[in-house]
Parts: C-alpha cells; sequence; structure tokens
C-alpha cells in the first residue's frame, strides 16, 4: 500500500460505493495483482460493516411519527390562521424573551446614563463664558506661570518695609 | 480473488431515497412542493409522512442519540423548510434541500447545547458523569437484538467507541461521515446537503475514515 499512493483516492471511493465502472476494471485489475491493497481494502470495509451494524438506523414508533406529524400539521395551520399581531418577529428568529431582554438592557442603560446625568454639578456654564475665561488665561500665562516668584516678591517688599520702619524708630 | 459483495453492501446505503441517479426532482415531489407552495396542506401532510422517518434518523445520529431533542429538531426543521417552501426554486431535489435545512437545524442546536454546556461547566460534568454510561447503553438502538449476548456486548462497545471517535471528528467530518455511512447518501447529495464541492467532501470523508480506521484499530481486522 505504501507503494500505491496513487490508488488510495481509488480504494477510498471503492470502499464508499462511490467508484465509477470505468475505474472499476482497472482497479480489480491492481487488486488482483497487489495484496497490500487487496488487505487494506478489506480491513476498510469490515471496518464499515462494523459500524453499520453497531450503529442502527434508528426508527420513529408509530405514535411518536403520529405525534411528530400532527405537532408540524398543527403548527403549520395555526400559522395560517393567526393575525399579524400574532406572528413572531423574523419568522420566529427573534422571540418575545429576546425583545423583553432587549428592552430590559436599554432600562439599565438608559436609567445608568440618567443617574449619572442627575449626579452632575449643578453649575451650568455658558460657551461664551468658558470662551473668556479661556482667553484671560492666554493673555496672563506669564503671570501666571511666574506666580510663586511675584508672591515671593511681594514678601520681600513687605520685610523690606518692616525693617525700613524698624530702622526708622531706632 | 477478494469479496466484491462488501462493495454492493456498503454502497447499498439505507434510505430508497439516497443515493438514486434519476432526475434531481422526482415528479411526485415536484407536484406535492408545488401545492405545498399553494398552501395546500394535504402536499404539507405528504410531505412530512415520506420524509419524517430519514429526518429523525438524521437528527438522531447528529444529536448523539437524544430521541426527544431528535424529534423537537425533526419538527423544527419541517417548520423551518415549510415556512420557506416559498423560496424553493427546485434547482436541487427537494429532499437534498430539506436534509440541508435540517443538519442545518442540528447544528444550530449542537452548537447552542455546547454553548450552554460551556456556560454551565459544573452542570456538564454533573450530567456527563450521569449520562455517558446511559446515554451509550441505553439511547441507542440495540445493535444486535436478535444475536447472541456477547455479539450484543461487542456491539455496544464498538457503538460507544464509533460515538466518542465521531464526538472527536471536527464537524464537517463528522456530519459528511453520518450521512455517507449511516444514511448511505451518495457525495453529489452530500455536497448539496453541507454546500461544498465534491472535491471538499471527498477529502473530509476519506480524512474521518482514515481518523476511525486508527481509532478502531481493534476492529478493523477481519
Amino acid at each position: 500500500m505504501k507503494n500505491c499512493r496513487h490508488w488510495q483516492e481509488t480504494l477510498w471511493l471503492e470502499v464508499h460505493g462511490e467508484l465509477g465502472s470505468e475505474e472499476q476494471g482497472k482497479w480489480e485489475n491492481h487488486l488482483s495483482t497487489c495484496n497490500a491493497c487487496l488487505q487494506e481494502r478489506n480491513r476498510l470495509i469490515h471496518l464499515l460493516e462494523n459500524v453499520k451494524e453497531a450503529m442502527p438506523e434508528p426508527s420513529l414508533s408509530r405514535e411518536s411519527a403520529r405525534a411528530l406529524h400532527t405537532a408540524v400539521t398543527e403548527k403549520l395551520t395555526e400559522k395560517h390562521h393567526r393575525g399579524w399581531w400574532q406572528n413572531p418577529f423574523l419568522a420566529g428568529y427573534i422571540k418575545p424573551v429576546h425583545v423583553a431582554a432587549v428592552c430590559g438592557m436599554l432600562v439599565v442603560a438608559f436609567g445608568w446614563i440618567g443617574i449619572r446625568g442627575i449626579q452632575q454639578s449643578p453649575t451650568v456654564k455658558i460657551a461664551s463664558d468658558v470662551g473668556v475665561e479661556e482667553k484671560m488665561i492666554v493673555k496672563h500665562i506669564d503671570i501666571l506661570e511666574n506666580l510663586d516668584l511675584l508672591e515671593e516678591m511681594e514678601t520681600l517688599e513687605k520685610l523690606d518695609q518692616v525693617m525700613g520702619r524698624k530702622n526708622a524708630t531706632i | 480473488m477478494y469479496n466484491s459483495a462488501g462493495r454492493a453492501l456498503i454502497g447499498a446505503g439505507r434510505n430508497p431515497k439516497a443515493g438514486r441517479d434519476d432526475s434531481p426532482m422526482s415528479l411526485e415531489d415536484k407536484e406535492l412542493v408545488a401545492r405545498a407552495q399553494h398552501d395546500d396542506p394535504s402536499a404539507f401532510e405528504i410531505l412530512v409522512r415520506r420524509y419524517q422517518e430519514k429526518a429523525y434518523a438524521i437528527a438522531y445520529n447528529m444529536c448523539s442519540g437524544d430521541t426527544e431533542e431528535a424529534q423537537e429538531l425533526t419538527q423544527e426543521a419541517f417548520l423551518r423548510a415549510f415556512r420557506s417552501l416559498k423560496n424553493f426554486r427546485g434547482k436541487s431535489s427537494f429532499y437534498t434541500w430539506f436534509y440541508r435545512i435540517l443538519v442545518n437545524t442540528c447544528l444550530d442546536s449542537r452548537r447552542r447545547r455546547k454553548r450552554w454546556e460551556r456556560i454551565f461547566t459544573f452542570w456538564r460534568r454533573d450530567r456527563r458523569d450521569r449520562t455517558d454510561s446511559k446515554e451509550m447503553d441505553e439511547d441507542y438502538p440495540d445493535p444486535g437484538v436478535n444475536s447472541n449476548p456477547m455479539t450484543a456486548l461487542n456491539g455496544k462497545q464498538l457503538a460507544q467507541e464509533i460515538s466518542q471517535a465521531l464526538e472527536t471528528l471536527p464537524e464537517k467530518q463528522r456530519v459528511i461521515f453520518q450521512l455517507k455511512v449511516f444514511h448511505g447518501m451518495k457525495i453529489r447529495e452530500i455536497a448539496q446537503i453541507v454546500g461544498s464541492a465534491e472535491g471538499t467532501v471527498k477529502s473530509h470523508l476519506f480524512r474521518a475514515t482514515h481518523f476511525l480506521r486508527d481509532a478502531l484499530q481493534d476492529w478493523v481486522q477481519p
């Protein structure tokens, strides 16, 4: 079989009963000369026979068959007599439970957003106010950056004034 | 030199409809489908009666031998098929079209079940413990009711090993193998049912056979 790789597909097709009549003759000629292929073929046929025997096709009991048949026909006739409002969404793919779940999620989501909205600070800024504030910051950015230095200078000036007064009294 | 009887047995299949070489759609089915498309309830009835047995067998194999689930899936597949019957153009035979719906219904259910089982791991473990022996031994039909006890025991053991081996196969390989070996369908029909090219179906079938041959070594020797 190792030397017969090109016969492998023919072998599979034959054991599955799919080999054409033209190839059948060639394959039979090959089998008459190749013992390995013959053995492999017999093994596979034996395996598939065993598989089929071990897993027999189940059959519906008469009652089950009748019940199945009745259920299908009843549901079909029920569908024909239904009003449009009774029909399931999208041919049954979306069921009421799905709709309820989506509604629930929407309620939760909007509720959360609503609560977040209430919790926010009540001060409302007007766009124009924000613009003025920003403009002032840009204008006095030098002062803001050197605020510490200015504070220190102010302290020194006060100290100088105090010291000046002391000297004058002395 | 070699036994040609096996070939006939393997190729024959179990279904009188599956594997036939006549026109893509038999006249009776054509008429019934045309009538059913005009909401004729008797046509629905005949189609259900005609295909319910085979459909049930396919569903049964695909849902690992659960009789109730197989019946539910068969019913669901019929309803889905009849609801979309107006879209059926008759390019393929009615039964391959219907079996395609059935196979998809079974695969959907199987995936859904697997998803839930993955979520409820504990439940799955518990259920597996309880059903592993029961499912294999009781749910599958007895392979040899009239044979001797030793043969029956071997048959049950083999059935269990086959089921386990099939479970480990990829979805497509498993479905194709089942349709071919258990239901005797032609590769051409399977290709239509699973929506793949015939070459792809052959490749999947050969891989599955090869895998089972290795997995069931003890049962291979004639």
